[in-house]
């Protein structure tokens, strides 16, 4: 419809460039023609392109949207945005990009801070080198780190979806008990969960040591301490998984209710309904709480013991190259994280959106077709016209100079 | 005939009395039905299993702030009684009166409230503004912007710290509330990026008719801006709002970092939460504790008093504006697609 409708409009234009110049110079009335004759609609062409591939598997005619530039006023309109976006541009090139290589220049050279000036020389690798001679602990860090995450995050997400699902259902009192879920959203920080979490204030358990001991003996080391970390963190991760909450509420109620009237009507029970609807249409949100969690916890300090060391290093006698080597050792540990996460949860195509993706290709392979095909008519008849003219002309100028010359 | 007439009445009422009367007893059926629920109605005993885990739950998320809450009116030995779990001996104001005075609370207090309500102001202006560009305009290069947001989004921010300080200090800004503004003014501030697409998929969700009724009744690109996108998004606004404004209260590494200087009475600003960081340190010093002659020695009751104090804002203004929070967050914007 739209390239109909905008085609329309152009070709009003034309027009109304025509009746305008009528009266001026003939010069002009022929350049409007040529701009008229530039423009050919769509079954024009079709019809003068039968030999590309217009038919679909069916015998159909396919339908091709010939792409119109996008109207002036449309382009005009679009160029504010560049108005409303650009407090970010100007922001990310002076707080993001510019730290950013500052930052890599440093990692890799000496800094030596003057009053005036920074007195840069190149060090090689000799900043990363630091980083692991003067921090004996650094590997066991990144060790329980990893630990942490591994187990970490994929608790949180599920616990995060399980809450969000219940808060989601028919019950009473919804309000009450939202409110309480999302307090944690509104509290945690650090010195506040330090206190939350001290001795006095967290929930006395069963006293978890001959469970523990229990455990070391039933189960192999490695996963009676991944078991005992889950039990000595629970609540933790309970207080950690707000915004998770929050952002699962958010999708789950997005979801259309149809769908699970429909699955109903079909015979589907709940069991079923979770895994093949409520799970395929919450994947994005998995990627993205997934990745929240991850930087989330990369930068807490009761999780990740690192973060106080990179903080101690900024303000360290070091100085700044050493700290941004710091800062980038723990970037791409953090950023390799994320890829895992992104991995394991990134949606993948289906067959059917393939398809489209495929058909899509075509048609903008035929477009491009017809563009160049349509180009090279225009040209040829650019050619031609001239070609008449030139003749005309060399009959003309034969005639006036007279015909002797070919008489003979 | 009247006597007659009563008479069937009567028969019929007892009829209808004994039809009442007789009891069947629960079928099996009926009773799995109430306990496990139908396919579209939840089961008694679904419904008790939700409600009690969700009890659970939320006591795990009141629990601490009671257990701080009723300890910090307690003396030091209603601490150390082991009789005495939740309701204290007497309420003890004095502990909130030396956590006052040790955190310099009313001045904190003011200060905490210009380092979170300036920038998030700021913050909800310029990622509002930057949001609606990005969902309503398509302009070139928009999708190198959208995957700017997201790398910095995902980007630790740890590794930015050592040259933004840097920069700020040669910009000599450093001890001064400029270090938060100015990049919360350039839509670059304490997670922003997340800010900016809360708003871009409220913005997006507008539909571009609305715009275009707008435009043909003669109003511009900001007109339209200011009476529809502004009013129609107002739940993201309230989000980013809360959300900013939370998180700049709690940010103590970043406030440390800029505000604090080595010569402690040089800072102008002292926000309650680094206050509280350091709360053991101020304490000593407000009550001559390391010279030795303590009128009053530190312990659980004081920290958790200046704990509270510190969150209190923080809950007043989740308990006013919590009702237009979870019905935006229930409106289901919160979330970019």
């Amino acid at each position: 419809m739209s390239t109909k409708t905008e085609e329309m409009k152009e070709e009003v234009n034309t027009t109304e460039v025509s009746t305008e110049d009528t009266g001026k110079k003939s010069k002009k009335e022929e350049k409007a023609e040529k701009k008229k004759k530039k423009s050919y609609t769509v079954d024009e062409l079709l019809s003068q392109n039968e030999a590309l591939e217009l038919f679909d598997e069916y015998g159909r005619k396919k339908k091709i949207k010939v792409k119109v530039k996008q109207g002036k006023l449309k382009k005009r309109e679009n160029r504010m945005g560049y108005f409303f976006v650009f407090p970010y541009i100007v922001g990310t090139l002076i707080c993001l990009a510019y730290p950013l290589v500052l930052s890599i220049i440093y990692a890799f050279s000496n800094v030596k801070v003057r009053p005036t000036y920074t007195e840069l020389t190149f060090a090689g690798i000799d900043n990363f080198l630091n980083v692991f001679d003067k921090n004996p602990l650094l590997l066991t860090q990144l060790g329980t780190l990893a630990l942490n995450m591994i187990l970490g995050v994929p608790m949180i997400v599920v616990f995060a979806l399980i809450m969000a699902m219940m808060l989601n259902m028919k019950i009473k009192g919804k309000g009450v008990y939202r409110t309480i879920f999302f307090l944690p959203v509104i509290i945690v920080s650090g010195p506040v969960m330090e206190r939350i979490n001290s001795d006095t204030s967290t929930i006395q358990a069963v006293d978890t040591t001959i469970i523990e001991q229990a455990l070391y003996n039933v189960l192999p080391a490695w996963i009676a301490s991944g078991v005992v970390w889950v039990f000595t963190h629970i609540i933790l991760l309970l207080w950690y998984s707000g915004v998770q909450i929050l952002i699962f509420l958010a999708a789950l109620q997005k979801i259309d209710t149809s769908l699970y009237e429909a699955a109903k009507i079909d015979g589907g029970s709940n069991w079923e309904c979770f895994w093949k609807i409520t799970l395929p249409t919450i994947k994005p949100m998995l990627l993205l709480n997934g990745i929240y969690t991850v930087v989330f916890l990369s930068q807490d300090t009761l999780i990740s013991p690192l973060t106080n060391t990179i903080k101690a290093a900024i303000t360290s006698v070091l100085g700044y190259g050493y700290s941004s080597a710091f800062g980038w050792i723990y970037a791409i540990v953090v950023l390799f994280f994320v890829g895992i996460v992104a991995i394991c949860f990134i949606p993948k195509k289906d067959i059917y959106e393939k398809q489209i993706k495929k058909t899509k290709k075509l048609e903008k392979k035929t477009r491009r077709n017809l563009a160049k095909h349509q180009k090279q008519l225009i040209k040829n008849q650019i050619k031609l016209q001239k070609a008449i003219e030139r003749e005309q002309k060399m009959k003309a100028a034969g005639k006036d100079l007279g015909g002797g010359n070919y008489d003979g | 005939m009247a006597e007659e007439a009563k008479k069937t009445k009567k028969k019929e009422k007892a009829e209808k009395v004994k039809v009442k009367k007789p009891k069947t007893p629960m079928s099996k059926e009926k009773f799995r039905k109430i306990m496990m629920g139908s396919k579209d109605d939840m089961g008694l005993l679904k419904k008790i299993v939700v409600y009690v885990i969700l009890t659970c739950v939320g006591f795990v998320f009141i629990y601490p702030l009671l257990r701080i809450f009723s300890q910090s009116f307690m003396s030091l030995s209603d601490l150390l009684d082991s009789s005495i779990n939740w309701i204290p001996s007497s309420f003890r104001l004095s502990n909130y009166e030396g956590a006052i005075t040790a955190m310099n609370y009313w001045k904190s207090l003011k200060d905490s409230f210009i380092i979170s309500g300036l920038p998030t102001l700021c913050q909800v202006v310029s990622c509002s503004v930057v949001g609606y560009g990005l969902a309503r305009y398509n302009f070139k290069g928009k999708s190198l912007v959208m995957g700017l947001l997201i790398f910095s989004f995902v980007l630790p921010s740890s590794l930015l710290l050592t040259t933004q300080y840097q920069m700020y200090n040669s910009f000599g800004w450093t001890g001064t509330i400029w270090t938060f503004i100015f990049p919360a003014i350039l839509a670059n501030g304490f997670k922003s990026q997340l800010f900016i697409l809360i708003c871009w998929s409220f913005f997006k969700q507008i539909p571009p008719v609305l715009n275009e009724a707008a435009a043909i009744d003669g109003a511009g690109h900001f007109k339209s801006f200011f009476k529809i996108a502004i009013p129609s998004a107002a739940g993201a606004l309230v989000v980013v709002l809360i959300f900013s404004f939370v998180w700049y209260w709690n940010e103590q590494y970043l406030s440390q970092l800029y505000l604090y200087q080595r010569d402690a009475s040089k800072n102008i600003y002292t926000p309650l939460i680094n206050q509280l960081s350091i709360f053991q340190s101020s304490f000593d010093s407000a009550y001559g504790n390391s010279t030795g002659s303590s009128s009053m020695t530190i312990n659980d009751a004081y920290r958790n008093a200046a704990t509270i104090l510190t969150i209190t804002p923080l809950l007043i203004i989740y308990a006013i504006l919590q009702k237009q929070f979870v019905e935006s967050v229930d409106r289901a914007g919160i979330t970019g697609e």
